[in-house]
């Protein structure tokens, strides 16, 4: 079975966690629990055409203004997620710097975008010409909401093909 | 050196042990467990055995490139704790796996975490609130603005229109009057007069009443007090009334108690109360009698406009002030009350109202006002006579008239010349001017509104050059700030149009008499 590592990252409390758990356990909590360091799962997914593909998901603690990620939790991923608080455009550009950090650690992986708290539309600050922007540096984008759930599994089976495409 | 004692030693080991919880173990290349030291079950992980493979129990092993020391700091593990991961390669391509317990410092380090991030969401969720509200001030102020612009459009607008209306009415009624005096007009074309009369009346209290309403929304109703001959100001209001009354069948009393001859009072705003309650005593009243009266005490005029009508229920007694809102008996705007309220509030007054359905209505209103001391007996010092003519022979009098409305010149030449006075003729500023200062007539009506020259510039053109003549302002504009204006460039008097022509020729008496 093909086994691949993958990295959520993004600026603190943008929902990687809640994601993870969406994704591997389809639980949602609306608490905030920051996280400190690292959790690893793993989720085994059908890829058609490739048979199963085990995925090793790291959530890693989010970034603000004084952390930055640790270059020991990103070695040996395969793909990284990129993670935006629809409602905090602050955190667009963290995750184009977070981007910038990745290439520098990784050099060539596979990215997605994930726009999450879909479920939050009236509280959007993120605009279509941001997102068009984010797209055009190569990025493919999900808007997710890992509170309903929308969106969230296509994207991670997005990455796993894009993992196994390689 | 000396070394410690083993003992010692052997303590300090267990005081390490019991503090961290080590679990070192030693895995092969694929990852199975060769040897192991710890207690796999603090981490969360079942016992194992030597040879197992410990692949699916250590995911974070999978893909991590293990080349050289790494540390992974605060790894979760299956039982929610935390430990320091620390893997060391050697150079049998083993791998040597130790856990630190991180659990205290992770706890420890979570809640510092927990209430800075908290903070900075609530700091960005504080700032964007503030923006939004800076955006939104500023909406509304520009809103404001706008709302103030438009407030202030329709106010010129509605000043305007009043303007443009009072000068055919002047027309309307002049010529009116004029008929109505006419010893050749017939008993039926009386009437028909007085239809017409009535009409325009009616058109010109609409007009006022529009006028005043806009300058109340706008915020620009202003109280302008200046010496006022009260006992005029009375006659002026039986003049105007008792007739009404009279046509209504209506008995009209006055009462003046003791009252000064002048104060300190808005003569124009106190005219635009008494006319709005007396014109509506005499509308609402089928029969009976509408009263005046006036009393002064203590720096305080007290008026009161009473009648026999039908009353004002309780329900209604609020809501008669508002603007547009009448009773259902009679038509109207329903501003009258409305504008007399604000106008009585303008001039620090107290406005009440006693009445009860059936039992007719008294409204009283009391004003602040002073005395104007030492004045009590100006009059003209020549006596006038009972049509407004002085004893002075009006034949040898001149009068320019400066006016742009052909009508109103044709108008206000023929009151003039049936009054005995020659006349002279002006149509523009310019005109007027230069007519004065050739001519030199005893007196000029300046019209203020004319083109060329505004009257207001030939006012003060005149005055400049030493013109002494008596001027008297005729204009369409009703607000207090053109009268001050007129004043200010030189005019002695300021008439309104429509014009009281009977007034007109008192006054033109009364200075050419002065002279």
């Amino acid at each position: 079975m093909i086994t691949k590592k993958v990295c959520l990252l993004g600026e603190f409390a943008v929902g990687k966690t809640s994601l993870a758990d969406r994704f591997v356990r389809h639980t949602f909590s609306e608490k905030y629990l920051t996280t400190v360091g690292v959790k690893v799962d793993t989720k085994t997914i059908d890829v058609p055409g490739k048979g199963s593909v085990k995925l090793v998901i790291w959530d890693i603690n989010g970034t603000d203004g004084f952390s930055i990620v640790e270059k020991n939790y990103l070695r040996g991923a395969s793909g990284v997620i990129l993670v935006v608080d629809g409602t905090r455009r602050e955190t667009l550009e963290s995750a184009l710097k977070l981007k910038q950090t990745v290439a520098n650690i990784l050099g060539e992986c596979s990215i997605i975008g994930l726009l999450n708290k879909a479920d939050l539309d009236s509280q959007w600050e993120v605009s279509q010409a941001d997102i068009a922007d984010f797209r055009k540096s190569g990025i493919q984008i999900y808007e997710t909401s890992a509170k309903s759930g929308v969106n969230v599994n296509s994207a991670f089976e997005h990455l796993a093909q894009m993992l196994v495409a390689k | 050196m000396s070394h410690l004692p083993a003992g010692f030693l052997r303590k300090i080991r267990a005081l390490v042990v019991q503090t961290t919880h080590p679990l070192c173990f030693l895995l092969d290349s694929k990852h199975c467990l060769k040897m192991a030291m710890g207690d796999f079950t603090y981490y969360g992980y079942s016992p194992c055995k030597p040879g197992e493979d410990m692949g699916e129990r250590l995911p974070f092993l999978i893909a991590l490139q293990v080349t050289d020391p790494i540390v992974l700091r605060f790894m979760e593990t299956p039982n929610q704790g935390s430990a320091h991961v620390h893997i060391l390669p050697d150079d049998n391509d083993n791998i040597l796996v130790v856990f630190i317990d991180a659990n205290e410092q992770k706890s420890n380090q979570a809640k510092i975490q927990q209430k800075a991030n908290e903070l900075t969401l609530l700091h960005e969720q504080q700032c964007k609130l503030m923006q939004a509200m800076r955006l939104l001030e500023e909406e509304l102020e520009a809103k404001i603005i706008e709302a103030d612009e438009a407030n202030q459009l329709k106010s010129r607008f509605i000043a305007n229109m009043s303007h443009e209306f009072r000068t055919p009415l002047t027309s309307i009624l002049g010529f009116t009057s004029r008929l109505k005096q006419d010893p050749q007009t017939s008993l039926k074309q009386h009437q028909y007069v007085a239809g017409l009369e009535s009409g325009a009346k009616h058109l010109l209290e609409l007009v006022e009443n529009l006028l005043d309403q806009s300058q109340i929304e706008a915020g620009t109703l202003t109280n302008h007090p200046a010496p006022v001959d009260l006992g005029n100001v009375f006659d002026e209001l039986e003049k105007e009334f008792q007739p009404l009354a009279e046509d209504h069948r209506l008995e009209f009393r006055v009462i003046r108690s003791a009252i000064p001859d002048r104060i300190m009072l808005d003569e124009l705003r106190f005219k635009q109360i008494m006319v709005n309650l007396l014109g509506n005593a005499i509308k609402f009243t089928d029969e009976g009698m509408v009263g005046l009266s006036a009393s002064w005490v203590d720096d305080e005029l007290t008026i009161s406009v009473s009648d026999t009508g039908p009353g004002i229920a309780d329900i209604d007694r609020e809501r008669i002030f508002d603007a547009f809102e009448r009773l259902e008996t009679k038509p109207g705007t329903g501003l009258g009350l409305s504008i007399v309220k604000h106008l009585v509030d303008a001039m620090t007054g107290e406005l009440t109202l006693d009445s009860s359905p059936g039992k007719g209505s008294r409204f009283e209103i009391k004003l602040p006002a002073m005395r104007v001391h030492g004045a009590d007996n100006v009059q003209s010092e020549r006596p006038i006579d009972k049509i407004g003519r002085s004893s002075t022979s009006p034949i040898a009098v001149t009068i320019l008239v400066a006016e742009d409305e052909r009508c109103i010149m044709n108008l206000m030449e023929s009151v003039l010349h049936e009054a005995g006075y020659k006349t002279l003729s002006a149509t523009d500023g310019h005109d007027a001017v230069e007519v004065a200062l050739k001519a030199h007539p005893d007196l000029v009506l300046m019209d203020l509104n004319m083109p060329k020259m505004d009257g207001f510039t030939a006012i003060k053109a005149l005055r400049s050059k030493g013109f002494s003549p008596p001027i008297f302002a005729n204009s369409a504009w009703s607000s207090a700030e053109h009268k001050s204006k007129a004043l200010e460039a030189g005019c002695n008097e300021y008439l309104l149009k429509p014009m009281d022509f009977p007034r007109l020729l008192e006054l033109i008496s009364e200075y050419i008499g002065k002279r």
